[in-house]
């Protein structure tokens, strides 16, 4: 006859779980658009965004680039700056 | 955040942005994944590498089929009762082993054999608070975990704890939770910290916490202290999913991690206990969470004069607590050293008229690091250092820096047994104290 242990499982619900959110609509064309380029401040993540910018720049030509140095943990006011300032945004984490 | 985005993360970093994006409720966000580690290499492979995902990043901004399978359907009850898992072996033993095999599997657990957390054991550990089994205590990172009073108490059970050691896990979370404590960034960077707990007032003596010798561990003078500890890792794992290479991604981890729990020692403590110094009434108990992120031994077993004892301390500073002198405002991330310290260094300071605050301004004033090794240390991430810190670049290398913008920036807790050794503890946030009802 088999011994059965029963336990409670110790693992808790994640909000995003409970809260899921659809991504914003893409856009249809990155010309001519204004590029947030978020970098979250480790080594490397910089040198990539900048590297993207000129590759769009080199194929699209006409979109303005927006630099934005966040942090490990974006601060929210910065996020905003970058969902009011920018129409896409591309973010590099160094990792 | 509204408009279209995509990021660029390296192959090893990879499930933790997923995971990362799931918690945050966007489990479909798109990612440009490189072969490897920007961090660990050099500009022109970057550059290499990302123009190798260029083409993923464009259509990842313009692609109509990016994020049309996102589920966005919720659940109506917050938060739901632990399930029940069922484990059979062909004795209890057997089951005990199989219970753990899969818990581990899951990585559920720190690695040690874990205490089967069965209802008739929770229920028990449930007995040492009266809230109720299912509110939301805290929103633990890196996760955003529920910390339901049920969930911690079933990670208590499983660390070996007992019910009055609930109500310190229960404040813990909630301090570990406060804006100001930087969780995320303590779980889940690639350096390896840990959080220290540290007990004040009369529950500490009740619950037969050891604040002397050996506090921190090893062994059975502090099995309290321990048992803590490590329901707080198994909380951080299971509560705040800050799995190691999921979410954790400590380059190449610590003991640290495992627990870090101690009760200050108030009775030979020369000065008033850590809590009355923040405020709160001696009579109080109080826990006051700090991250650790490496720490170093202060030994000084020679010296019966104040002056020695601030002499050995003072040298022991180094250029770890450089790395955030001057970091910009919006990093959020401050120098903080947490000086546990012995009796008998204590006893000697005191002796000799010193208080905590003096300890302090003298430490900030006299421990300090050439700016060469300032400029040496930020000029590959000048970017990172605040506008009003960049006259160091341009300083005399022999001028001498503190290693901390203030003296606010030392926090002092005598622990320990009998000998001149004290501990410093180089951390990137100040504490965050709770009381504990």
């Amino acid at each position: 006859m088999p011994e059965v242990i029963e336990v409670l499982n110790p693992v808790a619900v994640a909000e995003g779980e409970l809260n899921k959110f659809s991504l914003a609509s893409r856009t249809k064309s990155l010309s001519g658009k204004k590029i947030g380029l978020l970098w979250n401040a480790k080594r490397g993540g910089d040198v990539a965004l900048a590297k993207v910018g000129e590759l769009i720049e080199s194929q699209f030509g006409n979109v303005q680039l927006i630099r934005i140095d966040g942090s490990i943990g974006c601060k929210p006011e910065v996020l905003d700056f970058a969902k009011k300032e920018c129409e896409v945004a591309i973010g590099s984490t160094g990792d | 955040m509204g408009i279209p985005t995509v990021a660029i993360v390296s192959k090893r970093f990879a499930e933790d942005a997923k995971k990362s994006a799931a918690i945050f409720g966007c489990s479909s966000f798109p990612f440009a994944i490189v072969p490897d580690v920007l961090t660990g290499i050099g500009p022109e492979e970057i550059k290499s590498q990302v123009e190798g995902v260029f083409d993923l990043i464009t259509e990842s901004l313009t692609s109509r089929s990016i994020g049309q399978d996102t589920d966005t359907s919720t659940s109506k009850a917050r938060v739901q009762p632990a399930i029940m898992e069922k484990f059979e072996g062909a004795d209890l033993l057997e089951s005990f082993h199989n219970m753990n095999k899969i818990f581990l599997d899951r990585g559920w657990g720190d690695g040690f054999p874990l205490i089967p957390p069965m209802v008739k054991a929770v229920d028990q550990m449930l007995t040492g608070t009266s809230r109720k089994r299912q509110e939301v205590v805290a929103v633990l990172a890196p996760g955003n975990g529920l910390a339901t009073v049920e969930k911690i108490a079933i990670n208590a059970v499983m660390a070996g704890c007992s019910s009055e050691h609930l109500p310190i896990l229960i404040s813990t979370c909630e301090a570990i939770a406060a804006p100001e404590f930087p969780l995320r960034n303590l779980c889940m960077s690639t350096s390896a910290f840990g959080i220290l707990l540290v007990v004040n007032g009369p529950i500490a003596k009740k619950i037969g916490m050891n604040s002397g010798q050996c506090a921190m561990v090893p062994g059975a003078p502090s099995r309290v202290n321990v048992a803590i500890g490590r329901a707080m890792r198994l909380i951080l794992l299971n509560i705040g999913h800050a799995y190691p290479q999921v979410m954790d991604m400590s380059t190449i981890g610590s003991p640290r991690k495992n627990g870090m729990c101690i009760a200050e020692n108030e009775e030979a403590n020369p000065w008033e206990p850590f809590h009355v110094e923040k405020g709160y009434d001696s009579q109080a108990s109080t826990v006051s969470v700090f991250g650790a992120g490496s720490d170093i031994t202060v030994a000084d077993l020679y010296s019966y004069t104040s002056e020695g004892v601030l002499n050995t301390f003072t040298g022991r500073f180094n250029a770890d607590l450089l790395h955030f002198l001057g970091a910009r405002k919006e990093l959020r991330l401050v120098g903080h050293a947490h000086i546990l310290m012995s009796p008998d260094h204590a006893k000697i300071l005191a002796g000799d008229g010193w208080s905590k605050e003096t300890v302090k301004t003298h430490l900030f004033e006299n421990a300090r690091i050439p700016a060469k090794r300032f400029k040496e240390q930020r000029k590959h991430n000048a970017r990172l250092v605040d506008p009003e810190w960049m006259w160091a670049f341009d300083a005399a290398d022999d001028l001498l820096l503190p290693v901390v913008e203030s003296p606010d920036q030392f926090d002092i807790v005598v622990v320990g047994g009998e000998a001149g050794i004290s501990l410093l503890i180089l951390d990137i946030c100040g504490p965050v104290i709770r009381e504990i009802k």
